[in-house]
């Protein structure tokens, strides 16, 4: 709350400062009918002060801004090597020698395979304290930094098996309309999470393994452009969420192989 | 207004509260303008969001609102400028002076900014 406060006190601040000594400047001017030549040495001075005054204000301000990203940056890097985060980056073409392979053991039950060959993506891999692992994309192109809040995730969901009756049911009567396509490994549901107020959303696309008793949730997160309540993170629009969507499906294939459980290791690196 | 000093020369009167008016209105709406919208337009935003107005009305209006007075500050400032050249305000005169006095360079200023705005927004529709 305070940094809140302070992001936004701080350049009110500075414009406020920014505006008197224009004001300032501006009176001193007009009394000398637009002519600095007809300034004396007092008023010289104090015109040149209160015009230099705000050029100092703005480049002390962006110096620090500048610091901090640069603060902001190297404590991501210590993330990286520390390997608390761990980032994937994937060429442009695709090419196959270049596919990451992600090995992860989301529960204590059987573990799953990832393969991503996402084009142009940074993918990373975190565990959250409830212990569902999420592989997150990088949210945008224009964002060059990488942040936690993922614009498409696959989840991992530790759930117990319930009868597909059931489950169905539970889809119909929360969200009303949903897909259902039976495939060799297990059941696809695919449905539209929208949030009635400010028309945010997900795609949420579950597979329900058959025989297992987890889940692979791939969820899609998208937000509306007049969605201000989250300044900070991306807004996006639901054709950008869904091509994305249609991307990274397309190039996602499920393996079961077997690894160490809890350990997340990627393969290729 | 203008001391011993006729800048209206032959110029009828009703041209002198022209000036006047576009010169004080200016000076009193651009600033009011420029700090209340904001306010109001963030203002209504954040209400709107924060009641979960679907329809955001109060947004619409703000928008409404912004318009109408950008509309006015756009033809105030134009006849602002307009009797500003035609009565040569800031010419220098033979003494190194100008006619200008304080409250036209601020309303110089404000028109200046007004202009600006106007022609950085139509760069961005264009672009």
């Amino acid at each position: 709350m305070t940094g809140i406060i302070l992001a936004l006190l701080i350049p009110l601040i500075l414009l406020l400062v920014i505006v008197i000594c224009g004001v300032i400047c501006l009176i001193i001017f007009a009394r000398a009918h637009g002519n600095i030549k007809n300034l004396d040495k007092k008023q010289k001075r104090w015109f040149l002060f209160f015009g230099l005054f705000p050029v100092l204000l703005i480049v002390i301000f962006f110096s620090l801004i500048v610091l901090s990203t640069s603060q902001s940056k190297k404590e991501l890097r210590a993330d990286i090597e520390s390997g608390e985060l761990i980032v994937y980056t994937v060429s442009p073409i695709k090419d196959p020698s270049k596919t990451r392979e992600i090995n992860v053991s989301a529960t204590s039950s059987t573990p799953v395979a990832l393969k991503f060959d996402i084009f142009d993506e940074n993918l990373y891999i975190e565990r959250d304290k409830y212990g569902t692992v999420k592989v997150l994309t990088k949210e945008f192109e224009e964002f060059k930094h990488i942040t936690k809040n993922g614009l498409a995730s696959v989840f991992f969901s530790e759930r117990v098996d319930i009868k597909e009756s059931v489950y169905e049911r539970h889809l119909k009567d929360e969200y009303g309309e949903f897909k259902k396509q039976v495939t060799a490994i297990g059941t696809l549901y695919e449905y539209e999470d929208i949030n009635s107020i400010d028309e945010s959303g997900s795609f949420v696309w579950i597979m329900k393994f058959a025989n297992r008793d987890d889940n692979l949730l791939i969820r899609v997160d998208y937000r509306s452009i007049n969605d201000q309540s989250i300044k900070r993170s991306p807004v996006i629009s639901r054709e950008y969420a869904k091509s994305l969507y249609d991307l990274m499906t397309s190039s996602i294939e499920l393996h079961f192989i077997k690894s160490v459980p809890g350990v997340i290791t990627p393969v290729n690196e | 207004m203008f001391g011993d000093k006729n800048i209206m020369g032959g110029v009828l009167e009703y041209n002198l509260v022209v000036y006047k008016f576009s010169k004080i209105s200016l000076l009193i709406l651009y600033p009011v303008i420029s700090l209340l919208l904001p306010i109001l337009f963030f203002g209504t935003l954040f209400f709107s969001i924060s009641n979960a107005d679907k329809e955001y009305a109060g947004v619409s209006i703000a928008i409404l609102v912004s318009t109408i007075a950008s509309l006015i500050l756009i033809i105030l400032a134009s006849v602002y400028a307009f009797q500003a050249y035609k009565t040569k305000l800031f010419a220098l005169q033979p003494d190194g002076t100008r006619l200008a006095r304080v409250s036209d360079y601020f309303a110089a200023a404000f028109a200046t900014f007004i202009f600006g705005n106007l022609i950085s927004n139509l760069l961005k529709l264009i672009s």
